[in-house]
């Protein structure tokens, strides 16, 4: 037996930025206390780990063949650009909605006096606030553990360039999360589908030709301009322009949450009981 | 602490680890305010027609296994007219010098060269040697902007001078160029600010480098176009300006942007060394320290910018100089 979400009377709703600041609350609080956070949060940490490890081998001289800043540059573009930062947006995005039906909430969120673009707006919020709070930090302490120790003046002249990361990394996560958003209101299951969308999609950055054009993986590497992958494979990797690459992450992230919040406020969701 | 307010302590705690790193960065930087890149407020005192910048972090290279390839360098420069009016004062460029930035210039007949040093000079010490030298041949000179300022004579024609600008900074170079340089000091100029290429490729330098390059019109560049017209590949496009730095440790690290005219050019350059880089990878049969080289070696392209890095472990540096020795020794 199942029953219709009950329709919603619009006539009383909340002001869309006092709703979605509402749901942002109670969404960030239920994100940042999750055992996906913990997860995230361990995976994220990870660099700041393998700094530790890298004085470490320094320390015993151990042979390297890296420098630490060579290392906080492959960590930016390969570890968080390329796989940690899409991994961390597919596992908080697609499940904004997901979630809810899964755990047979949405009913009480939709009975609410708030619109759905609110809904999602919010909840949108709340996973760009989770993953930047698990994301910085760990960005920032690798960057002062790594560059820090080559001597005075050498981590101050990295502040523009840690201050582009960071601005690199929350253009990354918005658009992967409001591709993976679209994708959470768009399928019951999308963790699957998320997963085939990153490593075989997203694969196709690195061939050569106009199909590199497709992926979100190759404007995020581009706004940064750190040296790509190393071997014949650098010949046929797309160097685009940083701006028209912030541009078109950020038109990707207005136009998937635009389309995310036009699905999600027009599909009727059946709750089984 | 679960609830809004964990989270929200969360939050705060994590902006403030971030405004934490960044802050500790911004003091970083404004410690060194003036400072261009790697060259100090004193080197930026250089004539303006410097062209071509070179530095080195003396202080890092103590440590590094390069010093020994230098000290041949270092010891037949001492034995020049420069070197003896550091040796004569008792000064040690390993001991009391902390980085040098060497202007390069053209000159009627060759090259100027200037260096600025930052270090550890006692002015008093230096003052009574150099009083006591000066029946060698040494003129102490009353300058202002200068604590300490001696030439030396080769006959009746000065040769080389040295001039102490405070403890902490010195300059030599032709009697000329230094004076020139107490000049725009006293007067607070900094001439190589005006020289936007130059800048440009200084800032280009990433921090912690211990030895740097820099042309700020592509013109050393120019000078290598000869020999690059010989090798199977298109013709090199024109350059504005070059950087290249390199650090000892862990490996040899070294990188090189140039800066080319337009994005296209510097695609083409791009092409370019990535062609000769595969080249190089396909080596390892007959010159396996070549292509390792080649192998972690890697080209990108942001802009009008090529950079090339280029990491070089211990042992594979030791095969190829042995390789070069051998070489060299066969001819």
């Amino acid at each position: 037996m199942t029953t219709e979400a009950p329709s919603r009377d619009t006539s009383g709703t909340l002001p869309f930025l006092t709703a979605a600041r509402g749901v942002f609350d109670l969404s960030f609080e239920a994100m940042l206390w999750s055992r996906r956070s913990l997860f995230l949060a361990l995976l994220l940490c990870l660099p700041i780990a393998l700094g530790v490890l890298f004085h470490a081998a320094q320390a015993v001289e151990l042979q390297t063949r890296i420098t630490g800043r060579d290392l906080y540059q492959l960590l930016v573009v390969l570890f968080y650009v390329r796989n940690a930062l899409p991994l961390v947006a597919l596992f908080y995005a697609t499940s904004l909605i997901a979630d809810e039906v899964e755990g047979r909430t949405l009913t009480f969120l939709l009975t609410r006096p708030v619109s759905r673009a609110s809904v999602l707006t919010g909840k949108y919020a709340a996973f760009l606030a989770t993953a930047l709070t698990l994301t910085l930090p760990a960005v920032v302490v690798g960057g002062v553990l790594l560059i820090a120790p080559e001597g005075a003046g050498a981590l101050g002249g990295s502040l523009p360039a840690l201050l582009r990361d960071m601005a690199a990394m929350g253009l990354t996560l918005a658009a992967y999360g409001a591709a993976f958003t679209l994708l959470g209101v768009l399928l019951r299951r999308p963790v699957i589908p998320g997963l085939v969308f990153l490593f075989v999609w997203e694969f196709l950055a690195n061939l050569p030709g106009y199909l590199p054009r497709f992926t979100l993986s190759v404007y995020a590497r581009g706004l940064l301009p750190y040296r790509s992958i190393p071997g014949l494979g650098e010949l046929f990797l797309l160097d685009l322009e940083p701006w028209t690459c912030a541009a078109t992450l950020a038109a990707v992230s207005a136009a998937g949450l635009l389309l995310a919040i036009g699905i999600f406020s027009s599909r009727e969701y059946s709750m089984s009981q | 602490m679960r609830g809004r307010t964990g989270s929200r302590i969360v939050a705060a705690a994590a902006g403030g680890l971030v405004i934490l790193g960044l802050g500790i960065a911004a003091v970083d930087r404004l410690l060194n305010p003036s400072r261009v890149g790697p060259v100090s407020a004193a080197a930026l005192a250089m004539p303006e027609d410097t062209r071509v910048l070179l530095g080195v972090d003396v202080g890092k290279l103590r440590d590094s296994p390069l010093l020994d390839s230098l000290s041949g360098f270092l010891e037949e420069w001492l034995k020049g007219d420069h070197g003896r009016l550091l040796s004569e004062l008792g000064i040690d460029p390993l001991e009391s010098v902390d980085e040098v930035v060497v202007g390069l210039r053209p000159v009627p007949g060759g090259t100027g060269l200037l260096a600025v040093a930052r270090g550890r000079f006692d002015l008093q010490a230096l003052g009574k040697l150099a009083d006591g030298a000066a029946a060698a041949g040494l003129e102490r000179r009353d300058t202002q902007g200068a604590a300490l300022h001696l030439v030396t004579r080769a006959g009746a024609e000065p040769a080389a001078a040295l001039a102490f600008l405070d403890g902490a900074d010195a300059v030599i170079g032709a009697p000329e160029d230094v004076a020139a340089l107490i000049g725009n000091r006293a007067r607070g100029l900094e001439p190589l600010r005006s020289s936007p290429g130059l800048v440009a490729m200084l800032q280009a330098i990433e921090p912690g480098a211990q030895l740097w390059a820099v042309d700020g019109d592509g013109a050393a560049l120019e000078q290598l176009r000869p020999y690059t017209r010989r090798l199977p590949f298109p013709a090199l496009p024109e350059i504005d300006g070059l950087a290249a730095w390199g650090a000892t440790a862990p490996v040899l690290a070294l990188d090189v942007i140039a800066r080319a005219r337009d994005p296209e050019g510097a695609r083409s350059l791009a092409d370019t060394l990535g062609g000769v880089l595969t080249l190089a990878r396909l080596q390892s049969g007959i010159f396996p320290e070549l292509a390792e080289v080649a192998s972690t070696a890697s080209v990108a392209v942001d802009g009008r910018d090529v950079r090339l890095g280029i990491r070089i472990r211990k042992q594979v540096l030791d095969a190829l100089l042995a390789r070069l020795e051998r070489a060299g020794g066969d001819q």
